[in-house]
């Protein structure tokens, strides 16, 4: 309430003076009891809970697990005296490894992605000027207390919220906090209830720009207007993001599965009268045979490339999982000014010899196309260039016109570039039509004039020009030019006039009327001395030119971007603070208002009805005003989100930016919301994905924000879609190509189990395969294009189109999974075969095969092999299942790089990472065989090159099979094959 | 797969990770260990048991009737069609002389002088030795040599002959019989454990490799209480 009471109230309330200023004593005391004027930073888990939580996140405490159980056998074989138990050491240890290593790497990218939350700090001004004990001093602004009284001038920051008693001509630039950019005027009068509206307060954060102010400190730190919108932002809770729930949704189902198998075969085994430490091992053989444990790390990479991707394209993603967020997003709440438009003022129509002309609006025009031939055109351009303040700044001669830096305001500058582009040099004519005297615009007279010499040297007249608000222009006319002739203004004309500025200024268009007079000779001869404070000169009567409306124009990308966007399911919201009939020209012009749809205004105005009587669910689309959003209840914002498809929000306070938000929530839609001012950042904090405009947005907005557009283009937030949705294809991808080699990892140990045959594949062996052959191919899926243009479908739905569904689950584990297995052990059973043990002999063998003791063990020819040499047959198998692993899982590669196309329609060659993968992991493979077969803890042999081949065969029937399914969802779609086998 | 079957018929394709053979011993219950008092006949009789067991394949008896004599010091080589039934040579169990279990049936287990069987794995084609016949040779692994003096080896000079070489396969040599050394072990110290590392020596005889200790060699231990 600081705002309304007097001064000496105020100095009473806070115990100051305005001339002495608060005693250091007194001082020091607030400071104790209130704190240091700086905002509390939002609270930062300590680092290392962050990495603990990555050790223990996703499949981690599995794998704990896991080693914790091999430790323990470890443990137990040790006291028994087995000669194999430093196995499950090594085992226990690498499984440790494993986890610690992707922690750390997943910590790593986390951190990367978070190196922000500073910025807010950074708002904090470094110096205050403060009187104190009668005496001005220069203080750290974190000492300032409530009831110092401090002194601001032009171009300082705020220290704090500040109550003004004394101004000279102070505005501020409140764009930190509103995002307006209009520097606001500031004095020490009250003139709102609102103490964010009134004009003598001033408020921490935003800036001085210009005059000087003297007041009292009546907020300090978290409690000034600012802290109490970012504890506001960090109060909004951060939603899961959706990929997030995705990715968790996959963890919970893998693990489910893998644990429900393992106890199964636990329990199995031991009603086998396996022994329990032997059972306890064949379960952590099935967990880290189910667990992908490269995939986390997989889709963090994928992701951050994705990223790295978006970047280039000028969208920077603070956070990994709003990649895929973006595609999800099924609503975007758009600003208008600076993201549809260009956020500049541009002359966009032009009226002279009652005729309407339009005006190129594009980002880097040149020339104007309208027809220039007409006198009217040559009396109006002269008004626009003499009657404009406006200047270059100097030393710009090699930019082009759109790109230099005027000193003026929004429409002079328009108006200016407007001129220069037609007309060539405006300086130069300015300076050869010299300036007599002048009348700067005010608010009072609404019109802007100037009179000059003319660059007639036969022409001694003096000219008179003059702009302004076209009906007071008007008022002040007698003729009009017509074709370069004055005529009469009558009824008819001023008809026309009216018709044009309603239908310019419908469209939502700043209007500006000008006029000229040629005043005689003979009445002001050159040295006739004008006097603008008693106005000696003629002011009415004059001769009506034309008018010139502008517009902030949308941003050339942006109509295309918004169709993309309509294609693509997704509905545009336009939020912003402008004026009704503005935002819905502009809607109208980038197509967030398409040409065809009327809003219960338009329709009552075609049937020529009251509103009231206008069935809202024949308007499409709809414009909401601030006002009216602010009496409505949460169910009528509901239907109005729900009915139209076309929505304009105009007028709308920031806060209300938060209450759209959560409203489009409520309609279970993921919502992108943009932003710059520090009051959007709640709303960009509550939105599902908050992106801030990197050029205008101010710190806190980004700071609140997922994703920062760099080029503040709403076109690079369709990009990104476009990204986000490919990412999610492309994960799906990674996805069912890691999990197809469970079901390969798998089977042995079941196997193993039911029919006792030798084991197939060791557990290390598996973590070869998951971590080594298998990261670049997976990562490399990332990089693949897109099938078919996803951006003609409609956004995910969050509950049904899962990451990881049914369809994906039983066609990767139960069909490709299953062929692979066949495959793998075919091979296995090969080597065993051409070793001496038939398929025959396998089964059943398990106890005596793996007895320490028996070294003259029979095989199916009758010769007799030691432990040893069964023990090395059992590594060469190994080798082998991971080399048919190895191959096949180049087969499903190559599968996995479409879901629905054929290969031969996605090219085979197009992504030539997917290559890189491929020779990367055949390479691996034969480092691993062939390098380090001798390495005995690694379980690796040097295999028999033929071995190499015996998958093949499967790799091709996986590839064909694949191929056949493709087919018929494309022929068959929506049939019970589609349905079932389009994962 | 059925494609696999039809690959292999009477020899492996590869034989690359059974040879060199192997070793095994006789009497085997569990273990490497063989420990007993003379004193206490139940204790030694299990071993005993399990020699007549094993050795009854070799009755001189059975032998006779099933196989052929040959000819001592050069290899067995048959030829002919791959899939015809081979013939095996005789291996009586009365060339093991003290050990063969006819004169002493307890195999000196009861006066502390036991028998040991040493049993060379089978390879199909392996021809140990290179011409040369493949010798058996103990010697204490760990601790005293003297706590092993003297060491007996049946038949010969405990050499397996070459005449039971090749082995054939199961599929065709059916009667084939392992030969044997049998070691007799007639003076080694009393209640101690006593390691001992048996070895085949001979060429393309590998006995020395850490990670399989059943390679051309067998460790185990007699432990002889009175």
């Amino acid at each position: 309430d600081d705002h309304k009471l007097s001064t000496s109230e105020l100095e009473e309330k806070y115990g100051t003076t305005i001339n002495k200023g608060l005693s250091s004593a007194r001082a020091a005391e607030i400071l104790a009891r209130d704190g240091p004027n700086s905002l509390t930073p939002p609270k930062a888990t300590p680092e290392i809970v962050k990495f603990l939580k990555q050790l223990v996140g996703g499949f981690s405490i599995l794998l704990w697990i896991g080693a914790v159980f091999s430790w323990i056998s470890f443990g137990i074989q040790l006291a028994q005296g087995a000669e194999s138990a430093f196995d499950n050491l090594y085992l226990g240890v690498v499984l440790a490894l494993v986890v610690i290593l992707t922690g750390i790497f997943a910590y790593y990218q986390e951190a990367k992605s978070t190196n922000i939350m500073a910025s807010f700090s950074k708002m904090i001004p470094q110096q205050a000027l403060v009187i104190r004990d009668a005496e001005k001093k220069e203080l750290p602004a974190d000492q300032l207390v409530v009831g110092d009284v401090v002194e601001i001038k032009g171009g300082d920051r705020i220290p704090a919220d500040i109550r003004l008693i004394f101004t000279q001509g102070c505005k501020v630039d409140n764009s930190s906090l509103t995002g307006e950019s209009e520097p606001q005027p500031r004095s020490c009068d009250f003139t709102h209830e609102n103490p964010l509206e009134t004009r003598n307060i001033a408020f921490y954060s935003t800036t001085c720009v210009e005059g000087t102010a003297t007041g009292i400190v009546i907020n300090t730190g978290d409690r000034t207007i600012i802290g109490r919108i970012a504890s506001l932002a960090s109060g909004v809770g951060n939603e899961k993001t959706p990929i997030a729930i995705e990715i968790e949704h996959f963890v919970y189902l893998v693990a489910g599965v893998a644990i429900s198998i393992g106890v199964l075969f636990f329990i199995i085994s031991v009603s086998m009268r396996y022994k329990i430490l032997d059972s306890i091992i064949f379960l952590i053989g099935i967990i880290v045979a189910n667990v992908p444990e490269g995939l986390l790390a997989t889709v963090t990479v994928s992701l951050s490339l994705t990223a790295k991707r978006m970047a280039k394209k000028n969208c920077l993603v603070k956070n990994l999982e709003a990649v895929e967020t973006l595609g999800s997003t099924s609503i975007i709440c758009s600003d208008k000014t600076g993201t549809l438009t260009q956020n500049r003022m541009t002359v966009a129509h032009l009226w002279f010899d009652n005729q309407i002309y339009s005006a190129d609006t594009s980002e880097d025009q040149t020339t104007q196309p309208f027809d220039q031939s007409s006198p009217s055109w040559t009396a109006l351009s002269k008004i626009v260039t003499l009657c404009n303040r406006a200047e270059f700044r100097p030393g710009q001669e090699n930019l082009p016109i759109m790109k230099r830096v005027v000193v003026g305001d929004a429409s002079e500058t328009a108006l200016l570039k407007f001129a220069e582009v037609i007309l060539g040099d405006v300086m130069n004519i300015r300076a050869r039509n010299k300036k007599v005297a002048e009348i700067p615009f005010n608010s009072t007279n609404k019109f802007q004039l100037s009179i000059h010499e003319t660059d007639d040297p036969n022409d001694k007249r003096l000219l008179l020009v003059m702009k302004g608000a076209p009906e007071r222009i008007l008022e002040r006319c007698s003729t009009i030019m017509i074709n370069g002739k004055e005529e009469p203004l009558d009824s008819e004309k001023a008809e026309a006039f009216q018709t044009a500025y309603m239908e310019l200024g419908g469209m939502g268009e700043r209007v500006l009327g000008f006029c000229h007079l040629y005043l005689p000779e003979n009445e002001f001869p050159d040295t006739y001395p004008f006097d603008t404070d008693s106005v000696n000169f003629p002011t009415s009567n004059l001769c009506f030119v034309g008018l010139l409306s502008m517009i902030d124009p949308p941003r050339s990308t942006v109509p295309d971007a918004v169709s993309k966007c309509r294609s693509a399911g997704i509905k545009v919201i336009m939020v912003t603070g402008d004026h009704p009939i503005t935002a819905k020209a502009i809607a109208k012009s980038v197509g967030i208002i398409s040409a065809t749809s009327e809003t219960v205004e338009d329709i009552a105005k075609r049937l020529n009805i009251p509103v009231e009587q206008v069935n809202r669910r024949e308007a499409t689309a709809a414009v909401v005003n601030g006002m009216e959003l602010k009496d409505m209840s949460l169910q009528q914002l509901d239907e109005i989100l729900c009915n139209h498809a076309e929505i304009v929000f105009a007028r709308t306070s920031p806060q209300q930016k938060l209450i759209i938000v959560e409203g489009c929530q409520r309609q279970g839609a993921v919502v992108a919301v943009t932003g710059d001012g520090v009051n959007d950042s709640p709303a960009l904090k509550k939105a599902d994905i908050g992106i801030a405009m990197g050029i205008a947005g101010s710190d806190a907005a980004k700071n609140a924000a997922d994703m920062v557009l760099l080029d503040d283009n709403f076109a690079s937030i369709v990009t990104g879609v476009e990204e986000g949705r490919l990412i999610f294809d492309n994960l799906k991808k990674t996805i069912a190509y890691t999990l197809t080699k469970n079901i390969a990892e798998l089977c042995p140990f079941l196997i193993y189990i039911i029919a006792s045959i030798p084991m197939p594949i060791g557990t290390i062996t598996i973590l070869f395969i998951d971590l080594g052959t298998d990261i670049i191919p997976s990562v490399a899926l990332a990089y693949e294009k897109a099938e078919s243009d996803i951006m003609n479908r409609r956004p995910r739905n969050k509950r049904k189109d899962r990451l990881v569904n049914e369809q994906l689950a039983v066609y990767s584990y139960l069909q490709i999974g299953i062929m692979q297995s066949v495959g793998a052990f075919v091979t296995y059973f090969t080597v065993y075969a051409e070793q001496g043990f038939l398929p025959s002999t396998l089964l059943g063998v398990r106890v005596d095969w793996e007895n320490n003791d028996i070294n003259d063990f029979q095989d199916s020819y009758g010769q007799e092999w030691t432990k040893y040499q069964r023990t090395y047959l059992q590594w060469t198998g190994y080798t082998a299942f991971f080399v048919s692993i190895t191959i096949q899982q180049v087969a499903d590669l190559i599968i996995r790089k479409t879901r629905r196309n054929s290969i031969f329609q996605q090219g085979l060659f197009r992504n030539k990472v997917i290559w890189v993968g491929i020779f990367s992991q055949v390479g691996i493979a034969l480092i691993l065989t062939y390098g380090l077969g001798h390495v005995t803890a690694l379980n690796f042999t040097p295999l028999r090159f033929q071995y190499w081949f015996v998958a093949v065969p499967f790799a091709i029937l996986i590839w064909v099979y694949d191929e056949v399914r493709k087919l018929f969802i494309r022929r068959y779609p929506g049939s019970w094959w589609d349905k079932n086998m389009y994962y | 797969y059925v494609m696999l079957l039809t690959l292999s018929p009477y020899t492996p394709t590869y034989r690359d990770r059974v040879s060199p053979p192997g070793v095994m011993i006789r009497p085997y219950l569990n273990g490497f260990t063989i420990a007993f008092n003379i004193s206490q006949p139940s204790t030694w009789q299990p071993y005993v048991d399990s020699m007549h067991h094993f050795l009854a394949a070799y009755d001189d008896k059975v032998q006779e009737e099933k196989n052929i004599e040959c000819v001592s010091g050069q290899y067995f080589i048959q030829g002919g069609n791959e899939s015809e039934e081979k013939k095996a040579c005789q291996f009586k169990r009365s060339l093991l002389q003290n050990c063969s279990g006819i004169e002493d049936p307890t195999f000196g287990y009861s006066k502390g002088q036991p028998c040991i069987l040493l049993k060379m794995n089978r390879i199909i084609g392996y021809r140990p030795g290179a011409g040369v016949p493949v010798s058996v040779d103990c010697k204490v692994q760990k601790g005293n040599e003297s706590d092993l003096r003297s060491v007996d080896f049946y038949p010969g000079n405990g050499t397996f002959d070459l005449m039971y070489y090749p082995y054939y396969g199961k599929i065709t040599h059916v009667n084939y019989t392992s030969p044997l050394v049998a070691m007799h072990f007639t003076d080694v110290k009393k209640n101690y454990l006593v390691h001992i590392q048996c070895s085949l020596n001979g060429k393309g005889i590998i006995n020395d490799v850490n990670s399989d200790r059943f390679l051309g060699r067998i460790i185990f231990t007699l432990s002889i209480g009175k």
